[in-house]
Parts: C-alpha cells; sequence; structure tokens
C-alpha cells in the first residue's frame, strides 16, 4: 500500500477507535465516501478491537520471562507428590554438590527410580545439547552391576535431571563392614565391580567419579555402580573431545581422584584404573590410603603381592597402571589363586595390544598403515626368496651366485629396515612417550621424524616409506604432511629412475591425489597428466591403476571447474574400472562419485555464466553414490564425502528440510567413523551452522561455527567460497546479536577475499557480502559507509538472482532500514515499494 | 551505585547528545546488552516463583549501574531507554528464537521429554516469534507507530516516557499504540488462521 494510503488509513482507524457505536459507524461512512476498499480495511481493524485485550497485555520481558530460566540456582526441595514429566517425588534421598537425588515413581512404568536433580547452574539448551549427544551412549550401558540411566529432561524451571535405576542397597564399605567380610570374599565383590567399569570402558565410557558412595551392594550381595558417565554429562567443556579423556576434573570428589585428574588433565580408562585403587585400598584396610606428595601410597600394607597390585593400580604415571581394568582384576584372580601377578614387574609386552585396545577410533586408520608397511615387506621377502632361488638354480655359475648373493642381502635389508620401522612404529605408540591420547597422527608423526636419517642409505626402501605415510596421512586427511611424504618420495624416485619412470610416475600421482584433495589443483593436474602419459606407455597397460589415474585427473578438472573436460577422462576410467574391478568394487562407486561432482560443477559453470541450471541430476547423482557405498563400504570416508556434497547441493536448492535430515545422518557417520576432529565433520558443522543461520539461531551459529571458520581458514585459500561464507556467516551473526563491532572484521575479511573470489556457487553471490557487510556497518550507525555496499549488494543480488528471492528481498528491506533511519523518507519508499507491491499489503 | 562500566556509558551518551561521537549508539550496544543480560538474570533468577518481572525495574537497574544519573539530562535518559527498549526485543527474540530451533532439532526421545517439560516457554517462544515477524511487517508501513510499540512492549516504557524519547504527544503514542495491537493482532490471527 502506498505510504499516503497508509497514513490515511491510521488516521481514520485510530479517530474512530475512540468513538464508539452509531457515531463511529457514522463517522466511518462519511470519510471513507465511495472508496470501498478503504472502508473493508477500517472495518476489519476495528473489527479486531474484540480480540485484542491479551495481545501485548504486558510487557515482553514478563511474558517471554520463562525463556530465561535456565542458568537455574536453588529453588528449593521439591515436595513430595510433585510430578516431573511422568514421575512423582516420593522423598529426598540425599544431596550431593552437583544436586539433589529423590526418591521417585514412574507413574507409567509403575517403578520406583531415582531422579537426580541438578542444580549446578548450567543453561537449560547447553545441557540439552550436551545430553543428545551423550544420552544415548549412557543409556545403553546394560549391565547387572551397573544401575541404567533412563533418560534425562529439564524441569519447567530449567533444571536438567536424570531418571535412574533405583538400586535399594548400602554402600560398599557399609556392606563390608556389616557384613564382616573377608579377604576374599572382599577381592570377590571387587573383582565384579572391575567387570562393570571393564564393561564401560569397553563400550567407550569412563566413570570419572568412582569411589565407594558411588558402589552399593544390594541386599543379595551385588555392587551396582551408581553414576556412570555423569560427570561427563556435567562438563559441557568436554563435548568436544574424546569419549575416553576428560579435559577438566570438574565435578570429581578429590579423594579418589587420579593425579592426572587432579591436575585438570586429561583422564582416561587409568584414570578410572587408579579411584578403584583406592576403592580397593579402603575395602581391604577400612580407610583411605596414606598418600605421598606424588600420589604414591605408603608401601606394604597388606603383605605380599597384594601391595604390588594396588600401587600398580596407584601409581602417578597413568602408563605405568595396568593397562585395562580387566587386567587389573585378573591380576586380583591370579593373586586369589596363589598365581605369580603381573604387577611385580614392569612389562613392555602390553604396549601393542594395549595400543589397539585404547585407541579404537583411529585403529582402522593404524590397521591400514600396518597392512601397508606388511605389503612393503612381503613384497621384499618375496624378492628374497627369488634371489635364493636363483641362487640355488645358479650354483655353479659362481658370479652369477655372488650378484644373487648381494640381491639377497639388499632384500634382506630391506626387509630388516621395514621391520625395525614397523616395531618403532608401534613401540612410538607407547602412550607413555605421548600423553594418554595418542592419534595415529601422533604415531605417523613419531616414525616420520627419524626415517630419513634411518634409511639415508636405502633410498628406494625409504621412497617407499615417505609414500606409506603419505597415504596414510591422507586417509586420515592430515593433508601437509601427506603432501611433505609424497615430495620426498617423488624427489628421491625422480633422482634415482628419472621423470618417465612408472615408479616416478606412481609418487606423481599420490603427489597430485594429495595436492588436488586441498584445492592445489594447478600444481596437481601436470603431475597427473604426466603420471597417466607414462602409465599409458606401459605394455600391458595395468588397467586398474589407468582407471584411478584418469578417475583422479577427471576429479582435479571437475574440481577446477571444467566438469566439460573432466567428462572423456571419467567416462574412460569407468569403463576400465568396470573390467578391472566390477561393477560392484568401491573403486566402481568411486568413479560415479565423481562423476556426479562433475555434473555438480556443470551447475556451477551455469551460475558464473548467469544461466539458471538445476541440481536435480547432482543430487540424483549423489544419492545413487551414496546408496552404493552404503551397501559395498558402509561409513566409509567416501560415503561421508558424498554425503557432504549432497547437502551442500539440497542447501543450494534450498531444500532446507531434506538437507538438515541429511545433514544428521552426516553427523552420525562422521563421528561414528571419523571422531570429532576432522575436515568432514567440520565441514558438517559448517553446513550446520548455515542452517542454524537461516533459522534464525544467532547464538548458536557463534557458538558453532567458530571450529569450522578457524579449521577451514587454517586449511583453505582464504579467498575460498567456503572461507568467505563462513567469515561472512560468523560477523553476519555476531552483527545480529548486537556485537556488530567485533563481527565487522569477520565482514571485512569476507569481503576483501571475496572480492578476489570469481566463483561463487549458485545462490550465493558476492552481494551477499556487500549486503551483510553493509548490515553490519549500518548496526554500528555508520550510514554514509553502508549506503554504496547495501546499492551494489543489493544490485548484484537483483541482477543475478533476480528481485523476488528471499535474499534480495531482504537486501531491498537493509536498503528501507538504512533510509529510515537516515531520515531519507524517498529513497526508503523507493525500497519500500518494491519489497511491498501494492497487491500483497492491502489485504 | 554506578558500576564500572559507567562513566563509559555516561561519556557516550553526553558526546551523542552534543553531537560529538556519531558512533555512540553502536558503542553503547554492546555495554548495555551485557548489563541487561545480567541483571535480566538476576532478576530471573530472584523472581522465579511467579515468573514475573518488572521490565522497568530492569531497565532502570541497568541504567542506574551504567550510567550517572547526575551527568545526564532527561533527554539522555530518554536515549537510553530507546536503546535499552531496542535490546530488551534483541535479547528476548534471540532467546525465543533459539528456544524453537532448539526444539526442532535433536533425537526424538529427548525432544519429546523436553516437550512435556517446557511447554510454556515453548508457547510463548512461538507467540514472540510470530509477533516480532508481524512487527517487522508493521514497521515498514509505519515505522513510528512500530518504535512506540517497542518501546512499550520490549521497553516496558510508559506512554510519557516514550513520548519525550519520540518528541511526540502522549495523545500520539496511546493512538499509534491502540492502532498497532489492532494491526498486529489482525496480522497474527490472518497467520494462524
Amino acid at each position: 500500500m502506498p505510504p499516503k494510503d497508509a497514513e490515511r488509513l491510521a488516521e481514520l482507524v485510530e479517530h474512530a477507535f475512540e468513538l464508539e457505536g452509531a457515531e463511529r459507524a457514522a463517522f466511518v461512512t462519511q470519510s471513507c465516501g465511495d472508496d470501498a476498499e478503504l472502508r473493508a480495511e477500517v472495518d476489519a481493524l476495528l473489527g479486531e478491537q474484540e480480540h485484542v485485550s491479551k495481545l501485548m497485555a504486558a510487557p515482553a520481558i514478563e511474558f517471554g520471562a520463562a525463556l530465561f530460566i535456565g542458568d537455574g540456582t536453588d529453588a528449593g526441595e521439591l515436595p513430595a507428590g510433585e510430578m516431573l514429566s511422568d514421575y512423582r517425588i516420593v522423598h529426598l534421598l540425599g544431596e550431593g554438590g552437583m544436586g539433589e537425588v529423590y526418591l521417585a515413581e514412574d507413574t507409567q512404568l509403575h517403578r520406583k527410580v531415582a531422579i537426580k536433580l541438578i542444580k549446578s547452574g548450567f543453561g537449560t539448551k547447553a545441557f540439552v545439547r550436551h545430553f543428545q549427544q551423550e544420552e544415548r551412549i549412557l543409556a545403553a550401558l546394560n549391565h547387572p552391576n551397573i544401575a541404567r540411566l533412563y533418560g534425562g529432561a529439564v524441569t519447567r524451571n530449567g533444571l536438567p535431571y536424570f531418571v535412574m535405576e533405583y538400586v535399594e542397597g548400602i554402600p560398599l564399605a557399609d556392606h563390608a563392614r556389616a557384613r564382616s567380610l573377608g579377604m576374599d570374599e572382599k577381592l570377590a565383590l571387587f573383582r565384579k565391580v572391575c567387570a562393570a567399569v571393564s564393561y564401560a570402558h569397553q563400550n567407550l565410557v569412563l566413570h570419572r567419579d568412582l569411589k565407594p558412595a558411588n558402589i552399593r551392594v544390594t541386599e543379595e550381595g551385588e555392587p551396582k555402580l551408581l553414576d556412570f558417565g555423569i560427570a561427563r554429562l556435567l562438563d559441557p567443556v568436554t563435548s568436544e573431545t574424546d569419549n575416553l579423556t576428560m579435559l577438566t576434573a570438574g565435578v570429581m570428589t578429590p579423594d579418589y581422584a587420579s593425579p592426572e585428574q587432579r591436575r585438570g588433565d586429561r583422564m582416561t580408562t587409568a584414570s578410572d584404573t587408579y579411584s578403584l585403587g583406592i576403592v580397593l585400598y579402603e575395602l581391604l584396610a577400612g580407610e583411605k590410603p596414606n598418600l605421598r606428595k606424588n600420589g604414591q601410597t605408603e608401601a606394604k600394607k597388606f603383605g605380599g603381592d597384594i601391595d604390588n597390585i594396588i600401587s600398580k593400580a596407584l601409581r602417578p604415571e597413568p602408563e605405568r597402571r595396568y593397562a585395562s581394568v580387566g587386567q587389573f582384576s585378573e591380576d586380583i584372580r591370579r593373586y586369589s589363586e596363589g598365581l605369580p601377578v603381573i604387577a611385580r614387574k614392569d612389562t613392555h609386552g602390553y604396549r601393542a595390544s594395549k595400543f589397539v585396545r585404547r585407541h579404537k577410533a583411529g585403529v582402522a586408520a593404524a590397521a591400514v598403515v600396518l597392512l601397508a608397511l606388511l605389503g612393503g615387506l612381503i613384497t621384499t621377502t618375496r624378492q628374497m626368496r627369488i634371489a635364493r632361488q636363483e641362487r640355488d638354480r645358479a650354483q655353479i655359475a659362481q658370479t652369477k651366485a655372488e650378484q644373487a648373493r648381494r640381491q639377497t642381502e639388499l632384500a634382506k635389508k630391506q626387509a630388516d629396515r621395514l621391520n625395525h620401522f614397523l616395531e618403532d612404529l608401534l613401540s612410538s605408540a607407547d602412550p607413555a612417550k605421548m600423553g594418554k591420547d595418542v592419534k595415529v597422527v601422533q604415531v605417523l608423526d613419531a616414525a616420520g621424524k627419524s626415517i630419513d636419517d634411518d634409511l639415508a642409505k636405502e633410498p628406494e626402501v625409504l621412497a617407499q616409506v615417505h609414500e606409506t605415510l603419505s597415504r596414510a596421512y591422507e586417509r586420515l586427511k592430515v593433508i601437509p604432511p601427506a603432501e611433505q611424504h609424497a615430495r620426498a618420495a617423488l624427489g628421491i624416485l625422480r633422482q634415482l629412475h628419472g621423470e618417465e619412470d612408472l615408479a616416478t610416475a606412481k609418487a606423481e600421482f599420490l603427489l597430485g591425489s594429495v595436492l588436488a584433495s586441498v584445492y592445489q589443483l594447478k600444481e596437481a593436474e601436470p603431475l597427473v597428466r604426466h603420471a597417466l602419459a607414462v602409465e599409458r606407455r606401459q605394455a600391458p597397460p595395468d588397467a586398474f591403476a589407468l582407471a584411478e589415474t584418469l578417475r583422479v585427473l577427471g576429479g582435479i578438472l571437475s574440481r577446477d571447474v571444467r566438469p566439460g573436460e573432466a567428462a572423456p577422462f571419467l567416462a574412460e576410467s569407468l569403463a576400465l574400472m568396470r573390467t578391472s574391478r566390477g561393477e560392484h568394487s568401491l573403486e566402481y562407486v568411486q568413479v560415479l562419485y565423481t562423476q556426479a561432482h562433475a555434473k555438480h560443477m556443470e551447475t556451477e559453470v551455469a551460475a558464473m555464466q548467469n544461466r539458471k541450471a538445476d541440481l536435480d541430476g547432482a543430487i540424483a547423482g549423489y544419492r545413487r553414490v551414496i546408496e552404493l557405498f552404503d551397501q559395498l563400504a558402509p561409513s566409509s570416508t567416501q560415503a561421508i564425502l558424498a554425503r557432504v556434497e549432497l547437502c551442500i547441493c539440497l542447501g543450494r536448492e534450498q531444500k532446507w528440510a531434506e538437507e538438515e535430515q541429511e545433514l544428521e545422518r552426516l553427523d552420525q557417520e562422521c563421528r561414528k567413523t571419523l571422531g570429532e576432529n576432522n575436515a568432514f565433520s567440520v565441514t558438517s558443522r559448517g553446513l550446520h551452522s548455515i542452517l542454524d543461520f537461516i533459522k534464525g539461531d544467532y547464538p548458536r551459529v557463534l557458538e558453532e561455527a567458530r571450529q569450522p571458520l578457524d579449521f577451514s581458514v587454517a586449511n583453505m585459500p582464504a579467498n575460498h567460497r567456503n572461507v568467505v561464507q563462513l567469515r561472512g556467516l560468523y560477523g553476519l551473526a555476531l552483527t545480529r546479536t548486537g556485537r556488530a563491532a567485533e563481527g565487522e572484521p569477520f565482514l571485512r575479511a569476507a569481503y576483501t577475499e571475496g572480492s578476489k573470489t570469481e566463483r561463487f556457487p549458485f545462490q550465493f553471490t558476492f552481494g551477499n557480502v556487500e549486503t551483510a557487510l553493509g548490515e553490519c556497518l549500518f548496526a554500528q550507525g555508520r550510514y554514509a559507509e553502508c549506503e554504496s555496499l547495501l546499492l551494489t549488494g543489493y544490485d548484484d543480488l537483483k541482477t543475478r538472482l533476480g528481485e523476488k528471492l528471499p535474499m534480495t528481498v531482504a537486501a531491498a528491506r537493509r536498503l528501507r532500514e538504512l533510509y529510515t533511519a537516515w531520515n531519507k523518507p524517498t529513497e526508503a519508499n523507493r525500497f519500500a515499494v518494491q519489497e511491498n507491491p501494492p497487491a500483497n499489503s492491502s489485504r | 551505585m554506578a558500576g564500572k562500566s559507567s562513566e563509559e556509558v555516561t561519556a557516550l551518551l553526553l558526546n551523542w547528545q552534543s553531537g560529538d561521537d556519531e558512533d555512540a549508539p553502536a558503542k553503547l550496544m554492546p555495554l548495555v546488552y551485557d548489563e541487561l543480560r545480567r541483571v535480566a538474570r538476576a532478576y530471573l533468577q530472584h523472581e522465579r516463583e511467579d515468573h514475573t518481572l518488572q521490565a522497568t525495574a530492569l531497565v532502570h537497574e541497568a541504567y542506574l549501574q551504567l550510567v550517572d544519573d547526575k551527568k545526564v539530562t532527561w533527554k539522555d535518559r530518554a536515549h537510553f531507554y530507546g536503546i535499552a527498549a531496542r535490546l530488551m526485543r534483541q535479547i528476548l527474540m534471540q532467546h525465543a528464537r533459539a528456544h524453537q530451533a532448539a526444539k526442532r532439532g535433536g533425537p526424538a526421545q529427548v525432544k519429546l521429554s523436553l516437550e512435556e517439560a517446557s511447554d510454556l516457554s515453548t508457547d510463548c517462544a512461538v507467540e514472540l516469534v510470530a509477533l516480532d515477524d508481524a512487527l517487522e511487517g508493521f514497521t515498514k508501513v509505519y515505522p513510528r507507530k512500530s518504535k512506540v510499540v517497542e518501546l512499550k512492549f520490549f521497553g516496558g516504557m510508559e506512554a510519557k516516557q516514550i513520548s519525550e524519547v519520540l518528541q511526540v504527544s502522549e495523545k500520539t503514542v496511546l493512538r499509534d499504540w491502540n492502532f498497532a495491537r489492532l494491526w498486529l493482532s489482525r496480522e497474527l490471527r490472518h497467520d494462524a488462521a
């Protein structure tokens, strides 16, 4: 509606509103005259009078008070009969540092439950998110000696609570005293506790707060562990860290806390072992151990091996304790049966298996490294055998025998080298040397450090090891060292064999793939093209190797947004892969994936040329590929990558609901396969942030987008569209939460780098960045500065996306706001009209 | 009992008033924002029993914390209240939208139990978001009237104070308010239908 009419409407309604009955009717009739439309508007608004009594009757803050609640403090004890969801409070069982524990009745399932109400104030939202991450894991702990966690929720006042199995029992120490248990009985009881803790560890859950009070014994003499994993639930800081580690001591009871826990270092299964050691001591002695400053116990208390066992569990250095709670328990069994215990000797034999057991998440990757190394070892061994056969056959020919002997020696040397390397790899995985959360990456780092010196005299082997390490890093998506090792291998092989050798070509291919994975396409392309040329010259050609090289080259061209050039290479690759590996192979699906990606890129080309293009083909392609990956290699990184691309496509097509669904799946897969910090989960979180932003959840964007942003800034070119987009997103979220000044640097960087970017994906143009920076300056009252940005941004959006798209409309709104605030009504109206065509506004 | 940012805020208000610092509103925003949040939270924690909160009292407390009352005129105070209202709106809407967004995500099981637990806040989040959206539309056609809504509904201000801030008569403020309620009511019911 034109502003003039709007003003007139308001005047009439305001005046009429103050009149009543016939007087009002007469006034309206007279004022509207023949204007039936105006009359209808006036009547409709006056008709609202009967509905408005409650609208905004109280100030918003009173109305919205419930939204603020959740940073709770003490609200007093819950009275009996009070309902929390389906649970009726019976009475208070006890109070602790974190809150209160109530006995309650589940009115649905008619059973007693214990409800732990948390009063150590932290926000509902943070808790809910944290809880959602953990709940599934904890609720899945199903062991006769562990009290079940049934669920958790938030009270109307915003206090979180847990619903747990109610255990009718008495604390461990009381039980031992009441029944006057003997040594053997105490040890048997303790071993049941160990079994429960061990079970939880196998399910990647630490207790973190083991103490006699958390161990109850039932009438039947069965121990039950309470509060498993609750400590972690209450420590939002740890949500980003590994399942088996914890950064802060948090709510832990200090008497039973391990030294690392008291220091606030990372916690592991060994921390629970320590706490169990104290529990055992107290169970046997009836009092807590007298700990020295370093956490070590006074030696000799009970006599014999049990002292050794306890002091091994209580070693200040986590790596010198038992490798697992299971081993601790086993040693107690051996003691009970009079067998020698391992607590006596400080054995090294467990290192490899310990490493594997403790670092499940990384084990898949470690296995890859080991397999590759073993593969190399097998090859050299085979060479050695061939050489030996040669020697046997040519026993008479002295020179030939000599030659064969030398060959054998070399092969043996290589085998030895690899063997040693393998051993070192495992022993450097010893957590003792690197702190408790050794990742495979750290193992590789440690292993890679010395190879240049160790293998200087065997360049062939050195190159091989470099390649192996490079591939291992690449699989882990840790690109800088992958690149470094590939370069080293290539350098050595070029020197040894020259440019045109097949081994050199393979190293070129490796380096090319690594570089391509971080978009260093300009350097990657000639490397892979040359490798392809060398491979094509081989007779007979290695169809599989060729197909792989063709696929990687196609991928490079596709990523370089030259999908047209990629197509023939990919078609050839697909055909070769079909013959060499078959259609039901991962490698074949990989080619299909690259083809889908090329299709995806076709739409980018279209967008660059301002042509409209739809992504349906690419989306269908990705969906098919994901389906095949899921069949062939569920949760593989390839499947995850395809999911990431699918989510991007869905986002571009503004299919938010579908994207959200896919993102959730992607999240699960990422966490399952790769753990928390990797390029994929970071990308997925970045995509999440975009969704959150669209939903207007700016605080969450600020919380979640920072990490993907930092990661992208560190790992991608500054003018990469992801970096530009995330910077813009973050800066705008700051702006919209009243922190425009803080947001400005992010938006400036996005603007400066964005202006160097030629290729913006479909639906995301530089106009977005300009408009965002404009909004930020506007929020700071810098009207003159923001005007030109908002104008050019709006023009760009209008030209590229059209006038009616939400982003363009929003940009027009910003301009209107600017001119309104600036007191330039004429300009403001220019954009008001565009945004609000008269046809829509008159309702 | 002016707080530690008091001097800064007071100076900013004075500079703004005298025209020395055009960026004053932007610089004031974060300071006032933090203080408002803090005060709001403190209030809510102590007044949880009946879930109410006096918006005026809240803004006034923030004001006392941040501004040295002796040095500023009523006009500065009016500006402060204007900023506070805008911020109250932002804070509240942030909570409401975040609340709504949180409702939409997450595993079904937990979601269910949370829904039961916090109907109250969900209802008002939904209403507030709808109202805020409607107000956006209203602002396009009636910028001043919508300012009245912001000051009164989000800032908890009385007609007299609003008339000072906007420099219009009290009668105009009341008329604007009445009209806005009719308009918004129609918009909201229209959307709901």
